[in-house]
Order: structure tokens, then sequence, then C-alpha cells
């Protein structure tokens, strides 16, 4: 554990995409206390360019302080982030570890299965089961889960079936454990490094499969949401291009940063670069 | 003039390593015609040594002083491109791992052919390539030449490695135990192969290895490292019939040499009996027999030697005792109960009964456990009660010869010797009726090796312990064993008690077996109790 911090913290941009995420955090944390109102509401004369009439960023064909929606759409992307990364974890880990564990006919169907998801394409995918459900902060997370589990599961599947096979396991198969107790205790701990780092990088598409959503007005229609932004700033760009740069800027440095860490982890958590790095 | 000269050579670890030098003051020189053997323990230094030679060391290692003269210059000096000028064509080395010390993409041909046009002999190298490979005793060069890697077994490739090591027949042929990873019958063929055309081309070579049988069997003057430094040299049979350092003595010691002794008859019950299992594994239309008709009974309180080589089946068999490999046929019955129909559920009180000690300690104990909850975990899963169950983990430790405290330590934290006490400790923590031993030494040192078997003979002894031993190593099986079973294709060829299958064999795969022991004639000197005491503590 302390080797693995060291090797992280060691790695300069990680330790960049941290902050950076960190600062995401805060924003989303002190939005109301910063902007103590709400963002959907006037705040002064419409497309006002950042620095005039108090708008740090600008405000919107309606007045809106582009800054405000800013800081009330980072929750909306961090939740919906975290949360349906949350659940494709637990759908892709589960049926994965399945699968790996069982091997034979078990393995071959529920990988047809999961080539199954694979092969109707994310984005499409997800507007359907969005546009089924109404657009909500739980049918998006839903939607985005459903389309992003399946690599979660290959990457689980190829680490159980090479555990499976290593002596340790056989181990407990020959002590008689149980076979919850040997996928669960004596296999998962030693499969998450990979499906950790797979996670990080995961988060960042969701945030962006979000963002895609709300653009197209798939949004939950009772949040401010970074896509939205873009998405209702797009036809007046020439006139105020702050209404969608600086929404744009947010999505990118959260993304950028998530993948910098995500970057990071794979490096430390690989014992074989992290060695390297350690000799030189 | 010394072929080559290696002198005060002292190499730096990177900051942070167990010691400062991978190798300190190391000196030795090698002679035209002869067969230098470097010896020793993992960690010893003796490949650093051989890697120095070729301008092989790896980056992080560096050179701190002593110089190595070969025809009037000293290597350590050479300008990189003229270094390259001299490996492959004045000095050859050959690999341990012939599995990959091959490109998998290239035909044989073309990788021998590469050494000559590297070094700028293109014309004639087609005819020059069926030449050496059938230098080294292949059968059918130019179908060998044809064929990609794959096609070839470790054998073959090994001697397609010699071929390419000899093309431009150099002065110094280094190899870096380039048997270690074949077969006995193998190994003999090789080691015969490398000692011909060493005598017939007049070629130098220093050969590293950790195994003093195939010392006895090629060396003409053996160097003994330790800790990097060379603790003993000189000529071959001086050193192996008279060693003067306590740890050449203690390495000798260490080597299983015990000749197979008659042992009383054992007719007491039988404990375990295998009555013609089968197990084929079917890859689309072809299948193959890993286990034919073995018939095999273990009585109460004996020690049966499963042998053979690599392929043979022996592991298989033993992985279907224990269900970890469905027996597509036959009857395995453990106290009269028919193991093979029972259900995962139904195997449970034979979980208890039936234990096993895996192979390789790095791979056989789960890195993210600490070492107590591995030794409990078996009687906890059995309803022990988790108190009890430490405790007797603890008293574990102590039978196997480990501190209390490595209770609350990761795997990691242990060397291999002591990862395999631990697995010891985990298979015994079931108060097992029978202990199957996978290959439990082989992926030790020799001196780990002898601590690690006297280990399982003394608890064999206390506990009463019924033992089915595989092992490659026919000289561990006839110190352990009670009676020997032999494996070749799947099929027990031979079975009986020690003592008489080693010294009258009944069937050829056996013979051949039996002759190839490396140093087989070499019976290693007894030492006198004291000095090996003492000796055991140089190693310790």
């Amino acid at each position: 554990m302390k080797g693995f911090l060291r090797a992280f913290f060691r790695n300069r941009g990680a330790l960049a995409g941290l902050v950076i995420l960190a600062l995401a955090f805060l924003l989303a944390l002190s939005a109301p206390l910063l902007f103590p109102f709400s963002p959907w509401d006037m705040q002064g004369a419409p497309f006002m360019s950042p620095g005039e009439m108090g708008f740090l960023l600008g405000s919107d064909s309606l007045g809106r302080d582009v800054a405000a929606g800013i800081a009330y759409g980072a929750p909306v992307s961090l939740i919906i982030g975290a949360v349906s990364t949350a659940v494709a974890l637990v759908i892709g880990v589960s049926l994965g570890a399945f699968a790996g564990y069982a091997g034979g006919a078990v393995d071959d169907a529920m990988m047809r299965f999961t080539e199954f998801f694979q092969t109707i394409p994310s984005f499409v995918l997800a507007i359907v089961l969005v546009a089924i459900f109404k657009p909500s902060l739980a049918s998006i997370v839903i939607a985005i889960a459903v389309v992003s589990w399946p690599p979660v599961a290959r990457v689980a599947r190829a680490e159980f079936l090479s555990l499976r096979n290593r002596e340790f396991v056989q181990a407990a198969e020959v002590l008689g454990r149980s076979r919850l107790v040997i996928i669960f205790r004596e296999i998962l701990p030693n499969a998450l490094s990979p499906i950790i780092v797979l996670a990080s990088l995961m988060v960042a598409s969701a945030i962006l499969l979000e963002s895609a959503l709300s653009f197209l007005g798939l949004g939950d229609p009772n949040r401010m949401s970074w896509g939205f932004m873009i998405g209702a700033g797009r036809s007046v760009i020439r006139m105020a291009w702050w209404m969608s740069v600086f929404p744009g800027l947010a999505i990118f440095l959260t993304v950028l940063a998530l993948n910098l860490v995500g970057e990071g982890l794979n490096d430390a958590l690989n014992p074989r670069i992290a060695h390297r790095r350690a000799a030189t | 003039m010394s072929l080559l000269a290696v002198r005060d050579l002292t190499i730096a670890l990177p900051i942070g390593g167990d010691r400062k030098h991978a190798i300190s003051g190391v000196s030795f020189t090698l002679e035209r015609g002869e067969i230098l053997c470097v010896v020793g323990e993992s960690g010893s230094g003796k490949s650093v040594s051989a890697a120095a030679v070729m301008g092989l060391l790896p980056p992080a290692l560096k050179v701190q002083s002593g110089s190595i003269d070969f025809a009037g210059q000293d290597l350590l000096r050479l300008a990189s491109a003229d270094m390259r000028a001299l490996r492959g064509s004045r000095l050859g080395m050959i690999f341990q791992e012939p599995m990959t010390a091959l490109n998998p993409l290239m035909r044989v041909e073309d990788q021998v052919a590469e050494v000559l046009e590297v070094h700028g002999q293109r014309a004639g190298a087609r005819a020059r390539v069926l030449e050496l490979l059938q230098a080294v005793n292949l059968p059918d060069p130019p179908a060998i030449a044809r064929a990609y890697p794959h096609r070839l077994s470790g054998g073959q490739r090994q001697r397609v490695m010699i071929a390419i090591a000899l093309a431009l027949e150099p002065e110094i042929l280094i190899a870096d135990e380039p048997t270690t990873a074949l077969d006995v019958t193998t190994q003999m063929q090789i080691l015969c192969l490398i000692r011909d055309i060493q005598k017939r081309r007049g070629t130098g070579v220093l050969f590293i290895t950790h195994d003093f049988g195939v010392v006895a069997e090629i060396a003409d003057r053996v160097a003994v490292m330790q800790h990097g430094r060379i603790v003993e040299q000189g000529d071959a049979r001086t050193v192996l019939n008279r060693p003067q350092h306590a740890y050449t003595r203690a390495l000798i010691a260490a080597v299983p040499h015990r000749a197979a002794a008659a042992r009383p008859q054992n007719d007491r019950r039988k404990l375990l009996e295998l009555v013609g299992v089968d197990k084929v594994y079917a890859r689309g239309r072809a299948a193959f027999k890993a286990v034919d008709n073995a018939n095999l009974v273990i009585r109460q309180g004996e020690t049966l030697g499963l042998v053979g080589e690599s392929g043979s089946g022996k592991s298989t068999l033993a992985r279907c005792v224990v269900n970890l490999v469905k027996p597509d046929g036959g009857a395995i019955r453990f106290d009269d109960t028919d193991l093979r129909h029972l259900s995962r559920r139904g195997w449970t009180p034979f979980r208890r009964r039936i234990q096993m000690v895996f192979q390789d300690p790095f791979a056989s104990l789960n890195p993210r456990r600490r070492v107590g909850d591995i030794i409990a975990d078996g009687p906890i899963g059995h309803g022990v009660p988790r108190p009890q169950a430490l405790k007797e983990a603890r008293d574990l430790l102590r039978l196997v010869q480990l501190d209390e405290n490595a209770l609350q330590r990761f795997p990691h934290e242990f060397s291999g010797g002591q990862r395999q006490r631990i697995g010891i400790a985990r298979a015994l923590a079931m108060r097992p009726d029978l202990l199957i031993a996978d290959e439990p030494v082989s992926a030790l040192d020799v001196s780990v090796q002898a601590q690690i078997l006297a280990l399982l003979e003394d608890l064999r002894a206390r506990l009463g312990l019924t033992m089915l031993f595989i092992t490659h190593d026919l000289r561990v099986a006839a110190q352990i064993c009670d009676r020997v079973a032999v494996m070749q294709r799947g099929v027990v060829v031979e079975q009986g008690p020690t003592a008489e299958v080693f010294v009258r064999p009944q069937h050829a795969y056996t013979k051949m077996l039996l002759d190839s022991i490396p140093g087989r004639d070499w019976v290693p000197p007894r030492f006198d109790a004291v000095s090996v005491a003492a000796s055991s503590m140089a190693i310790a």
C-alpha cells in the first residue's frame, strides 16, 4: 500500500489530475454558498460578456449566470459519473466473475450475452433508454450503466479465468471452501487492480455520455448540466462564445483529470511498470 | 595465457537492494578446451558474472572495478560496436529458457542464418545452417530448418539455440543454466552434446548451474559462489570430493544422496486405491490421454513416490485424487468410498482427510491475506471456532519451525522455503490422513530443499502421515519414498519398493531415467556430523 501511494504520487500527471478533481468536488459542494440563488433565475441583462455586470463568466440569452450554471452542473456530472460507474461495476464484476469462475458453457453463454450489448452502439442505446424512461437523474444513470458494463465484465472474466487456476485458489478448493468464499475472498481481491483502473476511466466516459445526452436535450430538466449549457449556447456561439466555451472547458478538465488519475493508477497498480519505475 | 581472465570484478547493485554488490572481487580464468562450472544458489551472482562477460548487464547494474581480459583486450572498456562484433562470433551464449529464446515468427533456418549474416557471412549461409543443425544432432535437419519454433520440443529448441551459439565457432561458449528447464533425459542429451562439441573444437565453456549433479557430469574446474563472492574454486574432482569451504560442504551435504534403502514391508490397510483411472483432454478432434488406466495403491503410513518427466501425467493424476481435475473413468477409492462420484457437498468430509502441498511457493499463497488467516482458513470453514483455529495455527507454525509472529504477516515477507513451510502448515491444519505433495521442493534451492525434505520426513514420522509424493527428481524420490511408481506419457510403467526399482529397474524407460541422473557415478563425500552442523550454520 505504501509502495502504491509512493508510485502514484511520483507521477506528476496523476497528481495534477487529482488536484483538478478535488477542485471540481470543492466547486460542487460550495455551489450553494458561492451562488446563493437558483442557476435558472435571471440575474441581469442577457448576453453579458465575461466580467460585465458582475458576471464572472458572462450571462446567457436569458440573463442567467454562466458561472453559477457551471457550479451547479458540477454535482450533476460527478454524481452521474460515480453512480453509473458503481452500478456498471456491480453488474460487470458479478457477471464477469461468475463467467470466469464457472468457465465452459456458462462462460460461453454469458460472453455471447455481453457481446450482444457490445454490438449495439452504446450512445444510440443510451438515447433510446433515456427516451423510453423519460429523462431524469435515475434514468440517465441506469442508461449509462447499461451501456458501460460490458468492458468491466470482460476484464473481470479475464482476471478470474487466469486466477482461477492459480495454486492458492486450488488450495482453497482442496480445503473445501464454498464457491462464494473462493470468489469473494480468494480471487476478487487479487483481480481488483485492473478493475479499479478501468473504473476511473469509466467515470470519465460516463460524464461525457451525460453531457452528450443533455446536449441533445435528454438531460434531467430540473437540473443544470454542463451538456445542456453547451446545447443552449450552440445557436448563439458567434455572439456569445462564453456560453458554450466555459462549460466545455469544465467537461474537458474533469475528463482529462479522470484520465490522468486512471493512467496514474494503472502505472502504480501494474507491478511490471511499477518495478521499472522503481529501478530507474 | 588464459583464454578469458576475469580479475577482481565488482558490480554494484542499485541502492535499496538486499546487499551492496551483486558480485564483489570475483576472479577466475577460463582456458581453451575447458569447462568451468560456476555453481551457486539463487541470488549468488553467478548469472550476473556471465552477463558481465557477454556485456549484457542490465542497465541498473554498474561495474565498479575489475577487468575481463579476452584476446588481449579488456571487454569492459570496449566500445559497444566492438563488443557487438565479438558477441556471436567469438563469444557465444545459450540461455536458460529455450521456450522463449527463439523468435516465434521466424523459421529456424532464418534464425540460425541471421547470426551468420550479421557477422558478414552471407555466402553459403543456407548450406552452413543445415550443417550446424546436423552437428547438434537434430533429426532431419532440412525439415527442422523449415519449421517454426512452436513445432519443436524444448530439447530441440535448446539444440537450435546451441547451433546458433556455435555458428561462428566462438572461442568461448557461455551457458546460463541451459538444462534447468529441461527433463532429465533431455538434459543428459544436451550435456553430452555440449561436452562433445567442446572436445571437438576446443571451445572454452563457462557453464552456470545450481545442480551439483550437472557439475559432476561435465565440469573440469568448479567455482562456487555465495552472496556474490567466489568462496572456493579448483579442480572439479577435488572440489566435489574434498570440499574445503564450509558453504561448499553444506551445499554438497544438501544434495539428496542417500541410497534407496530397503524399507520394512508395509501390510497395513489400503488408504487410497486407484483403479483404472483415465483422464482425456479433448481439443477439437485431437484427444490427449493425460492419464491412461492408472492403478495405484497407497497403504496407511507409507510414502508413495510418483516420478516421471513433465507431461507424464503425474500432476494430473494427483489432481484427480483431490477432484481439481475430473477423471473420465476408473475408481478412486479412499477408505472404501469411491471419491469419483461424490458431489461437492459429499466431498466436504474428505476435504479434511486429504490435503495437498503445491509446487510453487510463490503462487500457492494468496498474496492479499495474512499468514494466520491462510492457515486457519481451512479449519474455520469446517466449523472450528476462529480463536481456536488461530491458536492451532500458532502451534502449526512452531511445528514447521517458523516464528509465531509470522501469523500477522503477509506471504511476500517470506522466502521461498519459508512460504513452502506455510503451505505445509496450511495442509496440516486440517489434520489430514493423506498428504499429497506435488513437487514441493522443485522450486527451491538445494540447501532449502534439504531442509523441507527433512521437515516432511520428520512430520511424517511424528504425525503418522501417509504421503503421495510427486517429483521429477529421482534423487529426492530415493531419499524420501517407500515405494515409487514411474509414469511415462500417462501410463504407470513400473511400480514397486524404491530400493528394488532403483537397483533392478524392469522397464526400459525407468532404466533410461536412472541413467540420466546427472553425476550418477559421483558419490558425494560423507562429512562427520560436526562439520555438517558447522556448514549448516554457514548457510543460515
